[in-house]
């Protein structure tokens, strides 16, 4: 089984798997420099618009926002116990974790598209579609952009992270993965922990403003 | 090549962790401190992250090549953020935000 | 020849290791073993034939420009079609030529072999990358038919939100081409960890694997902004996102940051694997072991690093802050001086050597003068009072010129001779070698000396008129421009004889020391039936007389 799994550049298992976890890390590191240059016009537009930017985001939902943050860290939590598990050969245990991870996700996105209604309901919308206020100050429109920009680029990669999860609950069942063959399970999981360390940093960046 | 081993204990204590940092994070910024509150709020997120980058993606485990990708990620991003935002806070010659009423822009 | 070591040296007669398998050209045939291969050397032979038809589009687009510039009015092209040129002209020879030109080519198809490998860590990555590529070079050929584009390769806002032409497509475009470029340096980084041969530690490796690295490195980290900051352009040139729009209060100049934080690295990109090229040459001709091994290997890290810490010198008169300027204009000099540390380790290197002045190496010369020269130019427009004067004049032009054409172009055509007979086995005939590149070298000079004057006399870059009084350096550099065509055409033309009717070159052509000569050139399939164990470095020329004898009968 494991003499198929080399691949005949690798000399043995242990390289191949890291390599393929160095790539993983490094694909990461790549998306969240995508992510790092909005962080950056986020960060030029608060210092120009110190009062303004930090007004527009002010009638972002704490509440429902912070529920979201935990349902994310729950997934990552079940996540990473459903890599330790097939670590384990457990893979009936991370099937059913990796599931629950992907409701959780679902979860995320029913509280966000909830609070995405609410912003289309009240205008509060990017660019110049704006018209919450009549005559925003300068800033308050970037703030909003940038909040649904941002967040809208979280959303399309937690659509990724659940797709993923789901695929390998799947192929855990079927028996694809074990004790001798785990590393794209974690290489799944990594995806999904960077999606929830960038929400650790969007979270108090667009909601806890005051 | 494993010299620490991520175990369930340590999963669930990450985890409990975690929250309680997130509600340490939502409890500081009802004080109303001010500036000072952005400062305490993405310290607690840098905190955060080193618990699920060190813990959940098993990284006290891994190659140092791996913890050296994660290193570069922050300095650049940290690089990126920090040379940009020097920009508009020390501008002088220029207005430092431009006005749409002096300047109407069609 | 169960077990290669890489000590033992490729004697006369003796046809290098795996030379009793066939070669990669002749392993598979048909149209489907080339498509879906997935040996590194067949898809740098598919990136060649790429970038190869990019640089001819690109040049084509720049001889239109030089032609339009022959008289001081209109020559032959109204003003939107000069627009149209010059913006074509730099998308398609910087990400359709130039950043991919030397690592998916010679990277691809020389780097595993240093390494002792037998392919890539990630082969099926490496062949999607070239398709990624050639997607990308699709939706940016086919944006090109649908409207172009008219905003110079910078996008600088905010015309590029309101440009009519294909701005949005050019931007997906670009996007898409900079995923072709991650997947490759992640291939590279993650081989160079994990397939390193037994006995190859970091500091026996061939130099071009280090100015890979550092290359990989900043593809990685920088491309994504690129990509962010043309997609938020795409976004808002379709959807009115208005990020950077003053009207609500956005900053233009944030938009420059953004994409000077990837473009500025990008020079880097071209230089750098030009840099290992020209390390590799140096050594190679010269017959010597590098001066300091250490200290051309650490430049190219370094530079990789401080190259990120500079893109602000883009901006002196863009409304940067005197603070935030000062800073850029200052650490912009570091860059200087690893660039230094690396040509004085070069002019160091021929000490002592036997050196033969085969065309690779007469490419090494002329890379030496332009760099330097371009180099030099560089940090006197990193200085910001004479950046005002010579700002978005054609100064700047010929100073990104010599370092990119001069520089990244001149070791692109070195590899090509150099690694000739290891791809194909054939020598090429070596006088028309010479003189070609002689007159690439004419060609260059008369095309961009004359505008560094033009510049300093103040005529602006971008316009399609100008005043008579530049007329006479004009028709130099138009001149030159079409010299510098021709010869890149017979070079190529010399190849292409080469590659049918050359003399078969043997294993080791040039009496190299370095790893990838150890293989049959053409290498078999899998380059190394067993993993080799190295037991030196990649640079010990201690055989010399040897070697220069082997040389001579392989002449």
């Amino acid at each position: 089984m494991s003499a198929q799994r080399l691949a005949e550049q690798f000399e043995t298992l242990e390289k191949q798997d890291h390599a393929a976890r160095l790539g993983m890390w490094m694909f990461l590191g790549s998306e969240t420099l995508l992510f790092g240059a909005l962080f950056a016009v986020y960060a030029y537009y608060r210092g120009m618009y110190p009062s303004e930017f930090v007004q527009a985001l002010h009638h972002n939902s704490v509440a429902l926002g912070t529920t979201n943050t935990v349902v994310l860290i729950t997934s990552s939590f079940t996540v990473a116990l459903g890599v330790h598990f097939v670590r384990e050969g457990k893979t009936r245990l991370t099937a059913a974790l990796f599931a629950l991870s992907t409701l959780f996700g679902g979860v995320f996105l029913v509280v966000k598209g909830i609070e995405y209604a609410h912003h289309i309901h009240e205008n509060a919308l990017p660019g110049g579609m704006y018209s919450f206020v009549e005559q925003p100050p300068a800033g308050v429109v970037l703030g909003i952009t940038l909040y649904w920009f941002m967040t809208a680029l979280h959303g399309l990669h937690v659509i990724a992270g659940m797709i993923m999860l789901a695929a390998v609950a799947v192929l855990c069942l079927k028996g694809r993965y074990g004790t001798h063959r785990f590393v794209a399970v974690e290489n799944v999981g990594l995806y999904w922990h960077l999606v929830d360390v960038v929400w650790i940093f969007l979270w108090p960046l667009f909601y806890l403003t005051d | 090549m494993i010299s620490a081993h991520v175990t369930t204990p340590k999963l669930i204590g990450s985890w409990i962790a975690l929250l309680v940092l997130t509600f340490l994070s939502f409890g500081t910024s009802r004080l109303g401190l001010g500036e000072v509150e952005l400062l305490i709020a993405l310290s607690i997120s840098v905190a955060k992250t080193l618990i699920v980058l060190f813990i959940f993606m098993h990284l006290v485990e891994q190659r140092f090549a791996n913890r050296l990708i994660v290193i570069l990620t922050f300095l650049f991003i940290a690089l990126l953020v920090s040379l940009t935002v020097a920009d508009p806070l020390t501008r002088k010659t220029f207005p430092p935000r431009p006005d749409p009423a002096a300047h109407p822009y069609p | 020849m169960s077990q290669a070591t890489i000590d033992a040296d490729t004697r006369p007669g003796a046809l290098g290791v795996g030379a009793e398998h066939p070669d990669y050209l002749r392993a598979d045939s048909g149209l489907r073993s080339w498509l879906l291969t997935k040996d590194h050397k067949r898809i740098a032979l598919m990136f060649y034939v790429g970038v190869i038809l990019f640089l001819g589009l690109g040049g084509t687009f720049a001889l239109v420009l030089r032609t339009e510039l022959l008289t001081p009015e209109q020559t032959f092209i109204d003003a939107n079609t000069y627009n149209q040129m010059f913006t074509l002209h730099g998308i398609t020879m910087v990400w359709l030529f130039m950043i991919p030109a030397i690592p998916t080519v010679f990277g691809n198809f020389v780097l595993p072999i240093m390494l002792g490998a037998k392919d890539l860590a990630f082969p099926r990555v490496n062949l999607a990358s070239f398709y990624v590529y050639v997607l990308s070079a699709i939706i940016l050929l086919g944006a090109m038919l649908a409207g172009g584009a008219d905003t110079g390769w910078t996008f600088y806002v905010p015309y590029s939100t309101t440009s009519p032409t294909a701005v949005t497509w050019m931007g997906i475009g670009i996007f898409v081409n900079g995923i072709s470029s991650i997947m490759t340096s992640v291939n590279f980084i993650v081989t160079t960890h994990t397939l390193r041969a037994k006995g190859l530690s970091w500091h026996r490796m061939p130099l071009f694997v280090w100015a890979s690295y550092g290359t990989s490195i900043i593809i990685l980290f920088a491309t994504p902004v690129l990509g962010m900051s043309l997609l938020l352009i795409a976004i808002d040139h379709t959807f009115g996102l208005s990020l950077f729009n003053p009207r609500f209060g956005g900053d233009p100049v944030l938009f420059q940051h953004l994409f000077w934080f990837y473009s500025h690295p990008a020079v880097y990109i071209m230089i750098l694997p030009a840099f290992g090229v020209i390390s590799e040459v140096v050594c190679s001709f010269s017959h010597n072991k590098p001066a300091s091994y250490r200290a051309i290997a650490y430049s190219s890290l370094g530079i990789a690093f401080v190259g990120f810490f500079t893109w602000g010198h883009h901006m002196f008169v863009a409304g940067l802050s005197e603070f935030d300027a000062g800073v850029f204009g200052a650490l912009s000099m570091f860059v200087a001086i690893f660039s230094a540390i690396k040509v004085f380790t070069w002019v160091a290197t021929l000490r002592g050597g036997s050196i033969s002045f085969a065309t690779p190496m007469l490419y090494f010369l002329w890379f030496l003068f332009l760099f330097v020269f371009g180099g030099m130019t560089g940090v006197a427009v990193a200085t910001q009072s004479l950046d005002v004067h010579w700002h978005d004049t054609y100064f700047v032009v010929a100073h990104f010129h010599f370092i990119m054409v001069g520089g990244t172009l001149t070791a692109f055509l070195a590899a090509a001779h150099y690694w000739f007979p290891k791809m194909f086995g054939r020598l090429y005939d070596e006088r028309v070698g010479l003189l070609t590149s002689v007159a690439v070298f004419i060609g260059f000079v008369f095309t961009f000396l004359p505008q560094f004057l033009l510049g300093n006399g103040g005529m602006p870059r971008r316009y399609f008129t100008y005043p008579e009084r530049y007329q006479w350096l004009n028709v130099l550099s138009t001149g030159g421009a079409w010299l510098l065509g021709a010869g890149l055409i017979l070079a190529l033309g010399n190849l292409l004889v080469a590659l049918k009717w050359g003399k078969r070159a043997g294993p080791n052509p040039w009496g190299s020391r370095s790893f990838e000569w150890i293989t049959a050139s053409p290498p078999s399939k899998h380059n190394f039936e067993e993993t080799p164990e190295i037991e030196r470095s990649a640079y010990e020329y201690t055989l010399s007389e040897e070697v220069a004898r082997e040389r001579a009968k392989a002449r």
